[in-house]
């Protein structure tokens, strides 16, 4: 017994010095002494937002008039989308203002001001109730044009772009022929890989009807800068979609390559009746049968590799029980919020937004993926809110806008109040891109009868990123659908699509932002471009903005 | 065992001044820690379920599986335990553990247990009301133990103890996440939908289940609106808890003792069926009249100045003969006594541990039963009945004179080891019984007493086709306890408006209470349209069904559990006692009128007393009572005779 003794306390006496570091040696199964509490030393970055709306004069104020009769669109709309219009290389803001008002287009000084030019540019559309604008190339000569979505039967537009400046309304000649009373959010792509790229856009409350297309998929036809449209969705296999329900409850197309085969594929984001999956198998867009995909009010999206593993995952945001109060006794008790899907490698979805404690965002909109600290882990921003004082759910008029900031552990720390975007408006969109130029992600809230909000990231040094925007050929000179590989010297790898991602209404910059945590040295780039030509890019300096050009053919 | 005991207590010297240089003498003890590192934790996850919802089957699932990833946690560090989940595979979830060796070194089963328990609590009740509270707790108790709680890796095989239990409640979480519960979204119900649309007590009557037609099915209740946590008045009207539980995997039960059944398109899985409860309107009409008629009756016995004196000592109370062997009138009819209340205890000549006869107690009956029913209310702010039943494990290992040798035999067991077996049993037993108790509930969709009166007595009478508002379906009409009103009643109403309908003598209701520390609704002739359980009137009867009763089937289960644990059917010193101080405990209403102590022989006892508390209580019948001790029973057995094969 003593013999025994003696030599068990030689063992854990060697256990207690690998404990504290000394040795990289390991010993087979539990050998380690309990962890001291010791915190580690801090050495992160500061993350925080200042509220910069007023300083940059940014007057923006939504309003569909809501004292008249109200309709449920009136309350859901909004929107605002970034984009460099001018090509100047600075991002500029376009605002939707509702029927109250005159939409907004914020051009990029580029020394941290904006100047207000919508009616120079030719889209100052006033007087109506606005949905979703969407800056994309679409006829190919390196200029972005813009749709702008309406709702309630309101005219929405299709501007081309003049290079000058200015844009041409040419709505009536496009071909866009839309019967749907709205026009939510739309989102551009090459979905049949002939070069350029279609046009997606949603339309919930649109009536079903048998022989009637979703009109949700329209081909671009443009030739010689002429741009025309036409609808696709029928022969894309789309019409029984939304059959069972009464009307088509899409609310925000997202275009990925979720099972990584070289060609998108849509997820349509749909209120009531859950989000649909659709692969692209070259000619026909059929809807998976994933009954993980279950959200039951699907209303914003963002699509990522959130755990860094190399495929595309997709938030999608919803409702979250709420106890109603006095003005309103809507019972909310089964309804389980937003999901998280992550992606198998395969395209199949498991929803882990429970465990990620990323299910409650209140009455969630519009929401975005983005490395606001730039630590290399993506990070996650919604914002949200529904009801008017005694109208129907008002106990979700103050919600509180939700950031969820990603941890080394793969878990998330809501933390919208400690960086200052806890927002309390009715929020809508949301445009998460760098539009300060300054290396970090920037927010921008557009909030439905009420003022847009600009949140300018003020991290602080520690962290390092790239930013890379491509140059593809005419007519895709965007590059959508391209994918971007980040290999630091250190650090996991990255991978991001380039797409005209649509959050609810609202439509960032096409760009890859990249943050890559301490580490300072030069990284490999990976561009895989849309027709499938590898481009490699060895030692490209961080801490910029780079362009890359696709090859000539 | 005694050796490694010894060990330890160089080691955990060496350890820490290793690191730290400090010369620590706080741990030298750690082997013989007492209360044990488990049971810390177990008194920290009953404060959480306190302060989360009443939702008795969620914490019996939160309690089964915090103690067993404890279990595991030690086990899977332990040369002669066999963990349950980790390193298994159980109903086809595989928790793979690769490379552990066993240590005698209880340190690490300790941080191990600790990391497990800790992720795992917090977990579960990241969204608890309660979760500020939780968290600061569970936190606390992890820097009191020296762990560090940012540590949340898991790859335990470059790591250590903390990885390991942080893996191992992984497991348990993955394991939760398709185990039927439904867990991560919100423990809906899927696919239930009651057929009786709501009561509201605070109107007379039952008319929605007598437009409805409908005379046995469960009906949500309508509360009074009450006022949120942020200030917001709140609709209140709680749906059915967890009517599909029986689909959420157990732990000892299997397909043999279990039938699929379909009602209204749904499938209901469902164990030990008892068989269906009876219904008005059928041929097991009179005795679901006596059933609900006794609940009235029994109300009558909450009078604390009726001057009726009895004994609540085990040397009358307890020591009950068989159960009904049949569901059927005249075998319930043996068993409970409709009249002065309670059933056929014959109570103990003598103590059998002190070889003394039993002190008699003698109190006014309607002070016992009423501490009674709030002594195993198990509601709101409570640990619910399978929290309770682990307070009650706690106090008998507590006792100076229990000592710890498994079934009662063998050599003394450490704290540690003992507690992580007991926990891991006793939380499989209230699982199991939350599983079989609900699946049975969601399938029956029984209605409550309260329910079940006031629809009859809107019915009529049934004694007597020749007296007034005769209704076969009525509610029979038994001297001194439910009558007539007649046109001389004060009960008649200046009108007369109330004439021909039904009194009750039974507890008069909230009405007669505006401060429940002064008040005392007492017992009186009230309409059995008004009538209302012994509970508080914003909760008046749980958001489930009543047929099978949880209380029931849970304390049997725990009662037959700690009996074969233990060894001994006797709490220690052949008595339990808690003590009810006068105009102090009651809750409900001022009460009681006297000090008095509840006092139980055998575990079986206090569980039979439990049952009976919830008949006073007003919100169960003798049919919901009955089922509920047997199928405790075996699961009780089945589940220790299971556990311990991994002893």
């Amino acid at each position: 017994m003593k013999n025994l003794k003696k030599q068990l306390s030689i063992v854990f006496l060697v256990v207690a010095l690998l404990s504290c570091g000394g040795s990289s040696e390991t010993t087979p199964s539990i050998v380690k002494a309990p962890s001291p509490a010791i915190p580690p030393v801090s050495t992160k970055p500061v993350l925080t937002f200042s509220n910069q709306t007023n300083a940059l004069n940014i007057k923006v104020n939504h309003s569909n008039a809501l004292q008249q009769f109200l309709t449920e669109p009136m309350l859901f709309s909004a929107g605002v989308a970034v984009a460099d219009y001018n090509n100047d290389g600075y991002l500029d803001m376009y605002f939707v203002a509702g029927s109250g008002g005159t939409n907004q287009l914020y051009q990029n000084q580029g020394d941290d001001t904006f100047i207000e030019v919508a009616s120079e540019a030719g889209i100052a559309i006033s007087g109506v109730k606005g949905s979703g604008p969407t800056f994309a190339d679409i006829d190919g000569d390196g200029w972005l044009d813009l749709f702008v979505g309406a709702v309630d039967d309101d005219q929405y537009y299709l501007f081309q772009n003049n290079r000058n400046g200015t844009f041409t309304d040419i709505t009536t000649s496009s071909g866009l022929l839309m019967t749907a009373a709205n026009s939510v959010s739309s989102t551009f792509g090459d979905i049949d890989n002939d070069g350029d790229i279609d046009m997606f856009i949603s339309h919930w409350g649109n009536p079903i009807a048998s022989d009637k297309s979703l009109g949700i998929v329209w081909r671009n036809d443009t030739h010689n800068y002429v741009i025309k449209f036409v609808d696709i969705s029928s022969e894309l296999g789309m019409d029984t979609l939304y059959q069972g329900q009464i009307v088509d409850t899409s609310f925000v197309p997202s275009l990925s390559d979720i099972d990584s085969d070289g060609d998108i594929d849509l997820l349509l984001v749909s209120d009531s009746g859950k989000s649909k999956v659709l692969r692209n198998d070259g000619n026909k867009l059929t809807r998976t049968n994933d009954i993980s995909v279950n959200d039951q009010f699907g209303m914003g999206s963002a699509v990522g590799d959130i755990d860094n593993d190399g495929d595309m995952d997709w938030y999608v945001t919803s409702i979250y029980a709420k106890a109603s109060n006095s003005q309103s006794s809507n019972n909310t008790t089964s309804y389980n919020g937003n999901r998280l899907y992550i992606n198998d490698g395969e395209g199949n979805f498991n929803n882990s937004a429970f465990v990620k404690r990323l299910d409650n965002g209140g009455w969630a909109w519009a929401a975005c993926f983005a490395d606001f600290d730039n630590d290399g882990l993506t990070d996650i921003f919604h914002v949200n809110g529904w009801g008017q004082s005694g109208l129907d759910f008002s106990q979700y008029q103050d919600d509180i806008s939700r950031f969820y900031l990603q941890q080394n552990d793969g878990s998330f720390k809501e933390s919208a109040a400690e960086v200052n975007v806890n927002e309390v408006k009715q929020g809508r969109g949301v445009i998460c891109n760098d539009i300060d130029r300054d290396g970090d992600i920037d927010i921008i809230t557009s909030n439905n009868d009420s003022n847009a909000s600009f949140f300018r990231n003020e991290l602080t040094t520690g962290h390092h990123y790239l930013t890379v925007q491509l140059q593809g050929n005419s007519p895709n000179t965007q590059a959508l659908g391209a994918k971007i590989q980040v290999t630091p010297s250190t650090g996991s790898v990255q991978i991001k699509e380039l797409r005209v991602d649509n959050n609810f209404v609202s439509t960032n910059a096409v760009e890859a932002h990249f943050g890559l945590g301490s580490q300072d040295l030069p990284v490999n780039i990976t561009i895989t471009w849309p027709n499938g030509v590898v481009t490699e890019h060895s030692a490209v300096a961080i801490d910029q903005l780079v362009r890359l050009q696709q090859p000539k053919q | 065992m005694p050796l490694a005991k010894t060990t330890f207590l160089i080691i955990a010297g060496l350890t820490l001044a290793g690191c730290n240089g400090s010369d620590s003498t706080e741990d030298i003890q750690v082997q013989e820690r007492s209360p044990s590192v488990a049971r810390q934790w177990n008194e920290v996850l009953l404060n959480a379920i306190r302060s989360d919802f009443a939702r008795p089957t969620i914490h019996a699932r939160n309690l089964f599986h915090i103690s067993s990833a404890m279990y595991d946690a030690w086990a899977i560090l332990h040369k002669d335990a066999t963990p349950y989940l980790a390193g298994a595979t159980v109903n086809n979830y595989q928790c793979d553990v690769k490379g552990i060796s066993a240590t005698t070194d209880i340190k690490f089963q300790e941080e191990a247990l600790s990391y497990a328990a800790y992720r795992l609590i917090d977990h579960r009740f990241f969204r608890s009301p309660g979760a500020v509270e939780t968290q600061t707790n569970v936190t606390n108790l992890m820097m009191q133990l020296g762990f560090d709680t940012t540590n949340s890796a898991t790859d335990y095989e470059n790591g250590g103890a903390a990885e390991l239990g942080n893996y191992i409640a992984n497991c348990y979480i993955e394991y939760g996440l398709q185990d039927g519960s439904n867990e991560q979204y919100g423990f809906n119900n899927q696919f239930y939908l009651n057929e009786n649309d709501f009561i509201e007590p605070a109107s007379p009557g039952n008319p929605n289940a007598i437009a409805n037609n409908n005379y046995n099915s469960w009906q949500p209740i309508s509360l009074s609106k009450s006022i949120d946590q942020s200030g917001n008045e709140v609709e209140n009207t709680p749906p059915f808890l967890s009517p599909e539980w029986g689909n959420v995997l157990p732990f000892s039960m299997t397909q043999d003792s279990s039938v699929t059944k379909i009602r209204n398109g749904n499938e209901y899985k469902m164990y030990f069926d008892p068989g269906s409860p009876p219904f008005l309107g059928t041929g097991s009409s009179e005795f679901y009249q006596w059933n609900f008629a006794l609940v009235s009756m029994w109300s009558s016995h909450l009078d604390p100045q009726d001057g009726v004196m009895i004994d609540i000592s085990p040397k009358t109370l307890g020591n009950n003969p068989a159960l009904p062997s049949t569901n059927s009138l005249a075998a319930y009819q043996q068993f409970y006594a409709l009249n002065e209340g309670g059933d056929s205890s014959q109570g103990y000549d003598e103590n059998p541990i002190t070889a003394q006869p039993y002190q008699e107690q003698t109190v006014p009956r309607g002070d016992y039963v009423r501490a009674l029913a709030e002594f195993w209310a198990d509601g709101p702010e409570s640990e619910t009945p399978p929290g309770h039943w682990f307070v009650i494990m706690n106090e008998v290992f507590d006792h100076p004179l229990f000592e710890r040798r498994f079934a009662g035999s063998g050599d003394i067991i450490g704290p540690l080891e003992w507690d992580v077996k007991a926990y891991f049993a006793l939380g499989a037993a209230m699982h199991d019984s939350a599983i079989a108790a609900w699946s049975i509930k969601g399938y029956y969709d029984y209605l409550r007493p309260v329910s079940a009166i006031r629809l009859m007595a809107d019915l009529g009478q049934s004694s007597d086709p020749a007296e007034a508002n005769y209704h076969a379906l009525g509610i029979p009409l038994s001297d001194g306890y439910i009558e007539l009103v007649n046109s001389d009643d004060p009960l008649a109403g200046t009108q007369q408006e109330n004439t021909g309908k039904i009194k009750v003598k039974a507890w008069r209701g909230p009405d007669y209470i505006q401060d429940t520390s002064q008040d005392v609704a007492g017992v009186g002739w009230i309409l059995a349209e008004n009538w209302w359980p012994y509970q508080r009137p914003s909760f008046v009867s749980p958001p489930f069904s009543g047929f099978i009763s949880g209380h029931s089937t849970y304390s049997r289960a725990a009662a037959e559990l700690l009996t074969r644990f233990t060894g001994s059917a006797y709490f220690p010193g052949g008595m339990s006692e808690f003590t009810i101080a006068a105009n102090e405990f009651l809750v409900f209403e001022k009460g009681p009128s006297v000090d008095l102590t509840l006092q139980w022989a055998t575990y079986k006892d206090a569980s039979d007393q439990c049952s009976l508390s919830r008949i006073w209580g007003g919100i169960h019948p003798p049919i919901d009572d009955i089922p509920g001790r047997k199928i405790g029973k075996i699961i009780g057995n089945n589940v220790f005779d299971k556990a311990t094969s991994y002893f």
